[in-house]
């Protein structure tokens, strides 16, 4: 008996290493990609060798023929990479042709206007192109970016156990206030009762937080440190110890949020402009077709 | 002792359930039914019979159980021992096969599940993949298969049947239940394993007066973790090992602590490198799991290279190429940390894992997602939890291992091992939680079925169900029903295109690999 799947061994070299969408199958999407890029301005050079050609040519209609249909498959990306039973080979390698494919888009869709733009519903498909673009480029800066920021600022701990490890602290902070002087154990005790993390989108993306009670219990002792009282040294130190560990945490988690925020954040343009693109590629084509 | 009617040497006392070795309530139940008849003086059939008599139609196979008893235990030698009640057991979970003349019965690289023995007709073993027709001949009462048995790796060779032949198939638990149980058996297969490694992996071409010498210098050692094999500096000492189960790696003191050069798995061979260069031994060998070695006398291994000079050759060659690698590695100390932190971590002892490298995941837990979709809507993996080294992560993932610590104590034998190494749990998992509790990787996990979900447009265009991925809100886990049964990674064996977390990963960050290649995913890692 064969079963269906297959193991490491008899899989494809490609699953076997780790290798980026960027550079898959030594460039395989790239390669296309240019090739779609150099045949658009061959078609548009032979139509009109001085420039100034549109849509409204053949080889306009080509290059919009072959743009729409672009557009269409791109969208396309965002059901396929969900659709988990049939994706046929890896998703990488989709994603790769979808970003060198998405790139060329640009060069073919721009030859198809001919830069006769103007204030129309035809402009306004093509800004819009161009701004899902735009995202996808700042989708992959972001993409090469923050994955490893993100190892590097978590140091082996998940998520849970960074906030597990803020708990503890938050307790043995509590303990060790009770010594302390009534107005300090105040301040350390309000650094242990909110640990402000997360919070409105922007406040994710920025990573840093106004209001921090620790950061504040931190100045505040600081600010008094010249001045402590000998017998409550000790505590003192033990305090201040703590709060600056728990403060480097919160940093750290802050860090990890707003970096998963950078990551997902351009999604948000990325996709609902897409379908404002798909609306606006719709008008302009039935514009063109029955209204013009 | 007991009789074929569960009687014990005391005559009128009878022994049932797991007294007499069977633990299952079923088991207790027939054979109390049955024990009864018997003092009765019905001759009834065991509850059993139809069972095996089944099998054996299966098969073409015009033959009774009884016979069929009497031929297991008369015709193989490693079953003698054993009472017609054991051999009825075992033959409730053994597979009667019937191959004609050149029917393959095993095929080289596949995963393990059984062991076969030769009731009648002849098998032909292919030493050499290149040449099909180098034939090692088995006949009447031997059995084979035994090799990837004891390391839980690929079977290594190719067998074909030769005659027309009947053929028992042991399912590999109950042979391995057998083997830790009884002594008799477990060093009659040893025996006979040991001899064979010794002849495919060296031995093809020495002939067969020298060969029985070496056998005479061979025997098997077995190494706990961290035990070392080799201890560097050591003088004098020669032997050669070939770990036929588990993993080791090779490691020299630098700097005053110990660096760590080289991984090896199971069906490698150390220690040659003292013996050609006749020097003091340059690393520490030291078992990384639960390890079983051939241990092979200086001298006789000599006397092996001695009589084959293409043998001398390929050790030679291997033994240069072993030392480069080796330098390369002792340049590249980050690498040696890599290597412990897999060990630490599993990889000594698993045959498939997934791996994420974390400089090209985006966090997106579309593997999560896949895994959960393709899987009845609960995902088999947690993408992360799990250790990280550098950027190399291990997600909590089954890492299927050679000898699946699983596997061990399923009451209903419902974890098995497929031909290309996945370790699945069928549906009659009892939902006793032993696997769970047995898995040193925290993998298996006890599930409730989730509802079905609404299709993948009717989410995307009117956001109904709560879309891709397992669903552990509140009120999903709320509307999961029937009781928790053992979920883990099946490697997606029954999917075409393989598992469904490498697909899905839009980056290129996860991939799985196996003991073979952690060493090249370390160097790329490290480049």
């Amino acid at each position: 008996m064969k079963s269906a799947g297959a193991t490491a061994a008899d899989l494809p070299e490609s699953h076997r290493r780790h290798e980026s969408f960027m550079a898959y199958s030594h460039f395989f999407y790239l390669k296309i990609a240019l090739l779609v890029v150099a045949a658009s301005v061959v078609i548009y050079t032979i139509d009109r060798p001085y420039g100034s050609g549109y849509g409204g040519t053949w080889a306009g209609y080509t290059l919009g023929t072959a743009g729409a249909l672009l557009i269409l498959w791109l969208t396309w990306f965002g059901y396929h990479k969900r659709s988990y039973a049939n994706i046929s080979t890896r998703l990488a390698a989709q994603l790769s042709a979808h970003v060198y494919l998405g790139l060329a888009l640009l060069v073919v869709a721009t030859l198809h206007t001919g830069l006769h733009l103007g204030w129309n519903v035809h402009t306004l498909a093509y800004v819009l192109m161009c701004a899902v673009i735009a995202s996808g480029v700042s989708g992959v800066f972001c993409y090469a970016r923050y994955p490893r920021l993100m190892t590097e600022n978590r140091a082996g701990m998940t998520m849970q156990q960074m906030l597990g490890r803020i708990d503890s602290l938050d307790d043995e902070l509590r303990q060790a206030a009770l010594p302390l002087d009534e107005a300090t154990a105040m301040v350390v005790e309000r650094s242990t009762e909110t640990n402000a993390i997360g919070g409105s989108a922007w406040r994710q993306l920025a990573g840093h937080l106004p209001g921090c009670t620790t950061a504040a219990a931190i100045a505040y002792l600081d600010a008094k440190g010249m001045v402590v009282a000998p017998e409550i040294e000790e505590a003192w130190r033990r305090v201040r110890v703590l709060l600056e560990e728990k403060g480097l945490l919160l940093i750290r988690v802050r860090r990890d949020i707003s970096y998963k925020a950078m990551m997902d954040a351009w999604l948000y343009l990325h996709v609902p402009i897409a379908m404002m693109l798909l609306v606006a590629l719709f008008a302009h084509i039935f514009s063109v077709f029955f209204l013009w | 002792m007991l009789s074929d009617t569960y009687e014990a040497s005391v005559p009128g006392l009878y022994v049932i359930g797991a007294l007499a070795g069977y633990p299952l309530i079923k088991h207790c139940l027939n054979q109390g039914f049955e024990v009864i008849e018997y003092i009765l003086g019905n001759e009834i059939a065991p509850a059993d019979e139809p069972l095996i008599q089944a099998k054996l139609d299966r098969a073409g196979v015009r033959m009774s159980v009884s016979e069929l008893v009497t031929a297991t235990q008369q015709r193989v030698a490693v079953f003698q021992s054993l009472t017609a009640l054991q051999i009825r057991e075992f033959l409730l979970h053994s597979n009667i096969r019937a191959p004609a003349v050149g029917d393959v019965v095993v095929r080289r690289g596949e995963y393990s599940n059984s062991l076969f023995a030769i009731l009648d007709g002849e098998v032909g073993i292919q030493i050499d993949p290149e040449d099909p027709s180098w034939i090692v001949k088995l006949g009447l009462g031997e059995f084979f298969g035994e090799m990837a048995l004891i390391s839980g790796r690929r079977r290594s060779n190719t067998i074909v049947a030769t005659a027309a032949s009947l053929l028992l198939e042991v399912d590999r638990n109950v042979m391995i239940r057998l083997v830790r149980s009884d002594l008799r058996v477990r060093q009659a297969i040893d025996n006979a394993a040991v001899a064979r490694q010794i002849t495919t992996f060296f031995g093809a071409h020495v002939p067969a007066n020298a060969m029985t010498k070496v056998l005479a210098a061979t025997r098997v050692v077995e190494f706990k973790p961290n035990e070392s094999l080799i201890d560097e500096g050591a003088l004098g000492d020669d032997t050669v090992y070939l770990i036929r189960k588990g993993s080791v790696t090779v490691s020299v003191r630098l700097g005053g602590r110990d660096v760590v050069l080289a991984y090896l798995p199971a069906g490698n061979y150390v220690g040659e490198m003292a013996l050609l260069t006749r020097r003091p031994r340059t690393a520490t060998v030291r078992a990384v799991v639960a390890t079983e070695t051939v241990r092979i006398d200086g001298a006789a291994f000599r006397m092996m290279l001695d009589h084959d000079a293409r043998l001398r050759h390929s050790v030679e060659a291997k033994l240069g190429q072993r030392l480069s690698e080796l330098e390369e590695v002792r340049q590249h100390a980050q690498e040696s940390s890599a290597i412990e932190f897999f060990m630490r971590h599993g990889l000594g002892e698993a045959s498939d894992v997934l791996v994420i490298d974390e400089s090209l995941c985006v966090r997106c837990d579309n593997c999560e997602k896949a895994c959960a979709e393709t899987h009845h809507g609960v995902s088999r993996l947690n993408r992360e939890a799990g250790p990280t080294f550098d950027a190399l992560h291990l997600p909590t993932s089954c890492r299927h291992c050679e000898d699946p610590h699983c596997m061990k104590e399923c009451p209903p034998d419902a974890i098995h091992r497929a031909p290309n190494g996945e370790v699945w749990i069928d549906d009659q998992c009892i939902g006793c939680g032993n696997c769970e509790r047995n898995c040193p990787y925290g993998v298996i996990q006890m599930a409730a079925q989730p509802p079905e979900k609404p299709g993948l447009l009717k989410w995307l265009l009117f956001g109904m169900g709560a879309g891709p991925g397992e669903d552990k809100s509140p009120e999903g886990l709320a509307q999961r029903t029937g009781s928790k049964h053992a979920v883990k990674c099946d490697m997606c064996k029954d999917i075409a295109g393989g598992p469904a977390c490498v697909r899905a990963c839009p980056t290129g960050a996860a991939i799985r690999i196996d003991s073979i290649n952690i060493m090249e995913t370390i160097r790329r890692a490290h480049p």
